[in-house]
């Protein structure tokens, strides 16, 4: 990196520091003045959830090609917050929660995750590993996608979120979902999966709404302190972007 | 996990994160900052880290095939749904194992490799049949778009979809509409993924952040 | 306490104050409150003539407790009357009173006057005001057991609502102005402090719609109005009086208690100093009734004849049920309740047409909710539908089984049902004691909410009868007792009569989930999926849906992807290109062309592809991919091409590859060494990636591609990752920073590609090896490998003129241990695949080629040669594999013959510093020097193929056997496929055609087409859809 790029790179941390601690503090005091616009899909989710739960039948999650080590790390971790907000509500059903991952890295981060779900609940003695799976395997794997479409009518499932890495192929397992009745909410990091997600599923969350499970479903000052830091950061990047752009246009009129 | 055991998970995660960033990000041209960097051999450890994230996934790969496995394996010994299949599966991954391990050793030599002949033949095959059928999903899924609700953002998302496979046809009649094509997708789909890819980009810094100074600490019980 | 009654007693006196308010001498002595012989009503009798004041029966605290527990706001009783005690203030002075006055012949005919001169004076008030002229004495104050009995069914409705909490008992109006009329004019200045509210708690409300119609009829009772419509008696009342302000100073005489009354309201506890004097002289007061009773003046006609009035009242279904005084009384009678009896008036319709205007509007929700709705069975009574008064055999299978069910249900604590719920439900012996809550040590969201071991048994049994499997998948255990519903009779038609119910036809016993599984096949996606699949096959067989144009020929001059192709062109021999496979299986389908076609490419200009993947499966692919290639060329693996490294980890891998190359590609895929000679990345000549993701091409150019400054970045993308990746496409102007000088897209660019390789008449020299590359790339030629014109003065040769020689006896190979050493600096040493003779020993130093100008120094004819190989080949000290090897020479390079052996599979050959040696036939083309041809002449090998012989012409060229088995293991050791025979002249030959491209593109295009059709109809269609079905709404 050049040591332009250098510099923002660092001082983009640092202002994301300092930020997400003095609202984090700002929030513990007055959480009332902060407040979230609705988003469907989370409003939907505990409903869901609890539907879900009465029909006696798992609760299913995907984070698809999201692994860990790579480009889409922290929107594993992401999903895995998700994950674990539906798996704290559905641990107390009959039937546990399956999560399915394509990546062997994401693996133990679910099962340490589903763990975590039952421990909050005093169920331990009912966490069960083999409910996270992985299929093979790899981005846009369609091998993955071909074993979720049989998982979903074998297992009986009550409930899909596919929220993490998906391509194209996830059309496929939504279309399976639609088959079974089964309701979707759905997200990807990638634009195809997004597109897909946006016509094939009941609710879907759009770019960083992914990262804002723990926000909305929790809501904890730090979660809360997370959302409002990347909305101070996105209004510096439009300004960023819109006044160099504004002078450049400015110059071009002048100039000519 | 103990109160000492979980601080010094949290300590070394913020550790690890922060030696990291720095040898990353600094390099030269920061001065003083630079000078530190470099005298203290932060990039070596960088790389150090980076070389053992990278054994650590690769690593994993075990992991996944030994649940795959213990999943399947359940899933035949409790004869629930579909357990045929899973036999199927089981069989299968066993037999590419030892085809392959007989190939490193010698035993099996022929040209092509068998493995090679199953890779072929079979999952490529497959999954460019599966990818055939993601075709008749979508095409399917763009068919009942509307079917539960017919809004105004469903019906563009229409008209821009038509137009854009309009615009990729070599037909002289749809000439015009490459041209509307291209200017769709250097513009407004191209703005539209860098916002979602910026946002995205944006959550991620947040996140990673947020772990980097140990406030989000999942990762542990 | 004794003051209170005093100041009660003074009321009541026969003096009045200014205002006209009798004295409170008048007020009965009714004693202290305290004392244990202070008289005491007699209930019985009482509720025997009165026809049950419930607030009578119980009074004081018991009363009102059980009055407040109704929920329904009913005190029951006077506030006065909460002070007085646990037992109501009424003595048997009153009960006498009342007999008296019940018994009294007067009562027949009744005497309003007397029975107002008999009230009490506290009751009564002041004698002087006029008394009405016929005084009516209603009909209730006759004694009439039968009807006044609380159990007799005729017992009218009104006396139950007297009781109820609920609103306005419906006659109340009509019996209260019936005593208006008859009531002594100024009875209310006998009580000034007795206002409606005492009235609402005397009928058990304490909210009344008709509140200021009540009060207009008390001022009657106290104001003794004359025998006028209540409505007129009701306009000389004067209701100062009954003003709720009634200021207590107009009468400083009147008790303290008195006054307080009147602020208090059922929800006030009584104060412990407002006590109701009850002595005697309050009580004897009210023997004198027959005073009232002749103060009663004429009563409507209903009113003079109680009996029949209250006999009318059986008809009239007034529509509340008494369900308020069920629950005073603690003995509900749901059964009753839900029961179709039309006493309770659910007939709605009917009850409604009767009820008082305004009444139907006051009915309770749930009482209303739970009445017939218009022209629909309500819940109550559908529940009511068969299900009469029956014991517990003759209930249903599933409510057996649930009463079964509950009593086996073990509770945990002993103490069973409680008293209050006995009390509540009497006749109920059973029922589910409450489930304690534990508390989670840990606080989660929800901690709170843990299931105990009680709870998870209760579930389970409640599984069972459900019949739900616990695991996903699991079996059902038997029928559930919803399936039991849904094969009883009686579902088959609900309103079906009982014969039709006691039909049982045998139904098979199926488990629940396969007879409700019910698979409805979907014909919109199967008729899409079918005409989809019709438009992309058919154009394979009919020639008329070939519609659109094929793809160019060529690219366009300035387009990415001629910068792309150029890029290629422009590699030089034995350059490395470092060639990125980051697609996987998925993506095969449609990126295998550009692979294929690239790799192709730069083996055809002799550069050589070293080959990672951050996809595992992708990267065995695309070995299988370039197998098949150098099958075809004879190809030799980690010589010509390297398959090295998966790059684990996604973007960290590739980070670390471009850190450290050298290790990367130090070994191949399969663990043997590569002895690559790069050391970083900028040793490539041409970085080439892949992807079928916009990601992959965005990690290579901000990972890779600035730690290889200078070096060239091509992209292949898949269609759908071409508009991500376009932006990192760089112009001209800007080579300088990190991006793509090039990019291809999809089956579109491969078509072109290939056709291009394909065309006769490419561009067919070979770069020599670049400057810049790294002497460790090949060793140093000089003669350029191209032969464009033989010598003018060459004669042809004889063909058999190349001498034999003899083989020399063999000798030891010698294996390489360590990467040798070339001019100037390293060699280029091939790992050998087996322990024969190394084609590269070690401490071999390359030797120029020869230069075909030097060859006519001797006068004799020069016999050139050009390897046919871009690989370095073997110069052996004799006819043979076996024997050492004395030199090396650089592929395409030019040879003189100078003989050959027996069977002229071998030739020799001179080299530059005059050495011989022999090199293997099959790796030489030799050029005839009589009759060279454009077509043969130094002619650059098309791609794809590598021409092994030529086949002689009569006018002369040497004969070049064909290329052996032995002589192609003098390049590859592991090759075991012979080339095939091509002929030179054949230059129309396309080998890097693919099967049915021209269809495929026909089959696309079609299929776009198609595409387009469906979902634009299938989006006209729901639109309509929508449309209709808002107009049919509207």
């Amino acid at each position: 990196m050049d040591s332009t790029t250098q510099g923002l790179t660092i001082l983009i941390i640092l202002f994301t520091m300092v930020t997400s601690v003095i609202v984090t503090q700002f929030i513990r005091r007055r959480r009332d003045l902060f407040l979230l616009r609705e988003i469907p899909a989370y409003t939907a989710l505990p409903m869901m959830v609890g539907q879900t739960i009465e029909a006696n039948r798992p609760a299913h999650v995907s984070w698809g090609s999201a692994g860990l080590g790579g480009a889409n790390t922290l929107l594993t971790l992401a999903s895995a917050e998700l994950f674990y907000q539906v798996a704290e509500r559905a641990s107390i059903g009959a039937a546990p929660p399956i999560l399915t991952v394509s990546d062997p890295t994401a693996l133990p981060l679910g099962q340490d995750t589903l763990r975590r779900a039952y421990r909050s609940r005093g169920l331990l003695n009912q966490y069960r590993g083999s409910s996270v799976r992985w299929y093979p395997s790899g981005p846009r794997s369609l091998a993955f996608a071909a074993a979720l479409t049989a998982a979903l009518g074998d297992d009986h499932v009550g409930m899909n979120v596919f929220v993490g890495s998906f391509g194209a192929e996830l059309a496929l397992v939504a279309e399976a979902a639609v088959r079974h009745d089964q309701p979707v909410i759905a997200a990807s990091d990638q634009l195809e999966g997004q597109a897909v997600a946006l016509a094939m599923s009941d609710h879907w969350l759009i770019g960083e709404e992914i990262f804002t499970a723990g926000a909305y479903l929790e809501g904890t000052p730090a979660q809360v302190a997370s959302l409002v830091t990347q909305d101070v950061l996105r209004f510096l990047v439009i300004l960023v972007i819109l006044i160099p752009t504004a002078l450049a246009v400015i110059e071009t009129i002048r100039g000519g | 996990m103990s109160r000492l055991g979980a601080a010094f998970t949290t300590a070394l995660v913020i550790v690890v994160g922060i030696l990291t960033v720095l040898g990353l990000a600094v390099g030269e041209g920061l001065g003083n900052l630079s000078l530190i960097v470099q005298t203290r051999g932060l990039p070596v450890i960088t790389d150090l880290f980076l070389q053992v994230v990278v054994v650590t996934i690769a690593t994993t790969v075990i992991i996944g095939i030994i649940n795959l496995l213990s999943v399947h394996i359940s899933r035949i010994t409790q004869r629930k749904g579909g357990w045929v299949y899973s036999v199927i599966l089981v069989v299968s991954a066993l037999a590419v194992m030892v085809i392959t391990l007989l190939e490193r050793a010698g035993v099996l030599t022929g040209r092509p490799s068998l493995s090679a002949i199953l890779l072929e033949t079979v999952q490529i095959s497959i999954e460019s049949a599966l990818a055939g059928l993601v075709l008749f999903a979508l095409v399917y899924g763009a068919f009942r778009l509307m079917r539960r609700r017919v809004t105004w953002w469903a019906m563009l998302f229409t008209l821009i979809l038509i137009i854009l496979l309009l615009g990729a046809l070599p037909l002289p009649a749809v000439n015009g509409l490459a041209s509307i094509r291209n200017w769709l997708l250097a513009v407004p789909v191209s703005a539209g993924a860098r916002g979602i890819l910026l946002g995205i980009a944006l959550a991620t810094v947040v996140a990673g952040v947020r772990i980097l100074i140990g406030q989000d600490r999942s990762y542990r019980e | 306490m004794s003051d209170e009654f005093d100041d009660l007693r003074s009321l009541f006196d026969d003096e009045e104050d200014e205002e006209g308010h009798p004295a409170a001498d008048n007020l009965p002595d009714t004693g202290d409150v305290s004392d244990e012989d202070a008289p005491r009503l007699d209930t019985g009798e009482l509720s025997g003539r009165l026809g049950q004041l419930d607030w009578q029966q119980s009074g004081g605290d018991e009363a009102d407790a059980a009055a407040s527990s109704s929920g329904l706001g009913v005190t029951g009783q006077l506030d006065w009357q909460k002070t007085s005690g646990h037992e109501p203030a009424f003595t048997e002075d009153v009960d006498d009173w009342m007999q008296e006055f019940a018994e009294a012949d007067e009562l027949a005919v009744p005497d309003p006057q007397a029975v107002w001169d008999d009230m009490p004076d506290w009751l009564a008030g002041d004698d002087s005001h006029d008394q009405p002229a016929e005084p009516d004495v209603p009909d209730w104050l006759q004694p009439d057991d039968e009807v006044s009995d609380a159990t007799h069914p005729e017992r009218p409705d009104w006396q139950e609502e007297f009781h109820a909490g609920a609103e306005t008992p419906p006659d109340a109006e009509e019996w209260l102005a019936g005593i208006g009329e008859s009531a002594p004019p100024d009875l209310g200045t006998a009580l000034p402090d007795v206002d409606s509210d005492d009235f609402l708690n005397l009928f058990g409300t304490d909210e009344l719609e008709q509140e200021d119609e009540i009060s207009e009829i008390l001022r009657d009772i106290g104001l003794g109005t004359p025998a006028e419509p209540p409505a007129e008696a009701m306009e000389e009342v004067d209701e100062s009086w009954f003003a709720d302000e009634e200021p207590a100073e107009t009468s400083p005489e009147l008790p303290a208690w008195l006054t307080e009354i009147e602020d208090f309201g059922p929800e006030d506890a009584a104060p412990d100093d407002v006590a109701l004097p009850a002595n005697e002289d309050f009580f004897s007061e009210l023997e004198n009734l027959d005073d009232l009773r002749a103060a009663v003046p004429d009563a409507d006609e209903p009113l003079q004849d109680i009996d029949s009035l209250l006999a009318g009242y059986d008809t009239v279904e007034s529509g509340i049920p008494d369900t308020s005084e069920r629950l005073l009384d603690l003995n509900p009678d749901i059964e009753r309740l839900l029961a179709d009896d039309d006493s309770f008036g659910f007939a709605g319709d009917e009850a409604a047409d009767d009820l008082p205007e305004g009444l139907v509007a006051e009915l309770p929700d749930w009482l209303s909710e739970m009445g017939a709705s218009v022209d629909e069975l309500s819940a109550a009574a559908l529940l009511r539908q068969g299900q009469k008064d029956r014991p517990v055999e003759e209930l249903d299978e599933r409510l057996q089984a649930l009463h079964d069910a509950g009593l086996n249900l073990k509770p945990d604590q002993e103490e069973g049902v409680s008293d209050l719920f006995k009390s509540l439900l009497p006749g109920v012996n059973e029922a589910l004691p409450p489930v304690p809550i534990v508390r989670a040590a840990d606080s989660g969201i929800a901690g709170d909410l843990i299931l105990t071991d009680a709870q998870r048994s209760k579930i389970d049994q409640l599984e069972k009868m459900v019949a739900a499997g616990r695991l996903p998948g699991q079996a059902a255990q038997g029928m559930s007792a919803i399936d039991r519903t849904y094969d009883s009779p009686f579902m088959q038609n609900v309103f079906d009569d009982a014969e039709a119910a006691g039909e049982e036809e045998p139904r098979p016993e199926a488990p629940a989930a396969s007879r409700r599984r019910v698979r409805r096949i979907k014909i919109d996606r199967l008729l899409v999926t079918l005409v989809v699949a019709a438009a992309v096959l058919l154009p394979f067989f009919v020639s008329s849906l070939r519609i659109g144009d094929l793809p160019p020929s060529a690219f366009v001059a300035s387009s990415a992807a001629n910068r792309a192709f150029q890029q290629v062109e422009g590699l030089h021999v034995g350059d490395y290109v470092l060639f990125a496979a980051e697609y996987g299986p998925t993506a095969a389908a449609e990126l295998d062309s550009l692979t294929d076609a690239l790799l192709r490419h730069i083996i055809e200009r002799g550069a050589r592809p070293v080959i990672v993947s951050g996809n595992a499966v992708g990267l065995a692919h695309v070995n299988n991919l370039i197998e098949n290639i150098g099958g075809e060329q004879a190809l030799e693996a980690n010589q010509e091409y390297y398959v090295t490294r998966y790059l684990a980890a996604g973007v960290i891998g590739t980070r670390a590859f471009a850190r450290n190359v050298v290790n990367y590609v130090s070994t191949d895929m399969n663990g043997q060494a590569t002895n690559l000679g790069v050391s970083n990345i900028g040793d490539f000549a041409l970085i080439v990636v892949v992807a079928e993701r916009a990601e992959e091409v965005r990690a290579w150019a901000e990972q890779v591609v600035p730690s290889a400054s200078g070096v060239p970045f091509v992209a292949a993308v898949s269609y759908a990752a071409a508009p991500m990746a376009e932006p990192y496409v760089l112009s001209g102007s800007d080579s300088a920073l990190p991006g793509l000088s090039g990019m291809l897209v999809g089956y579109r660019d491969a078509y072109t590609y290939r056709a291009i390789l394909g065309a006769a008449g490419r561009p067919p020299q070979l770069l020599p090896p670049a400057a810049t590359t790294p002497p460790t790339t090949m060793p140093l030629v000089e003669a350029t490998p191209e032969v464009t014109e033989p010598a003018e003065s060459a004669t042809p040769l004889p063909p058999t003129e190349i001498p034999s020689a003899t083989p020399l006896p063999s000798e030891t190979p010698v294996l390489p241990t360590e990467m040798p050493t070339l001019v100037p600096t390293e060699t280029q040493t091939p790992t050998p695949t087996t322990t024969e003779t190394p084609l590269f020993p070690a401490t071999f130093t390359p030797t120029p080629s020869f230069t075909p100008e030097a060859a006519g120094a001797g006068g004799l004819p020069v016999i050139t040669g050009v390897i046919n190989t871009s690989q370095g080949v073997n110069v052996r000290e004799n006819a043979g594999r076996e024997f050492a090897v004395v030199a090396v020479l650089a592929g395409r390079s030019t040879v003189q013959i100078i003989g050959r052996n027996g069977d002229e599979s071998w030739y020799k050959i001179l080299l530059e510093d005059g050495t011989e040696g022999w090199i293997s036939a099959s790796l030489v083309t030799v050029q005839s020097p009589a009759s060279p041809t454009p077509e043969s002449a130094g002619k650059r090998l098309p791609a794809g193929m590598r021409l092994q012989a030529v086949t002689p012409t009569p006018e002369g060229g040497a004969v070049v056997p064909e290329a052996t088995e032995e002589a192609t293991a003098e390049v590859m050791e592991a090759a075991t496929v012979a080339a095939p025979t091509v002929s030179v002249g054949d230059s129309a030959a396309l080998p890097v055609t693919m099967a049915y491209q021209d269809e495929r593109w026909y089959s696309m295009t079609f299929g776009i087409i198609v595409i387009v059709a469906v979902i634009t109809l299938g989006a006209v269609v729901n639109i309509l859809r929508s449309l209709l079905i808002r107009r049919g709404r509207s």
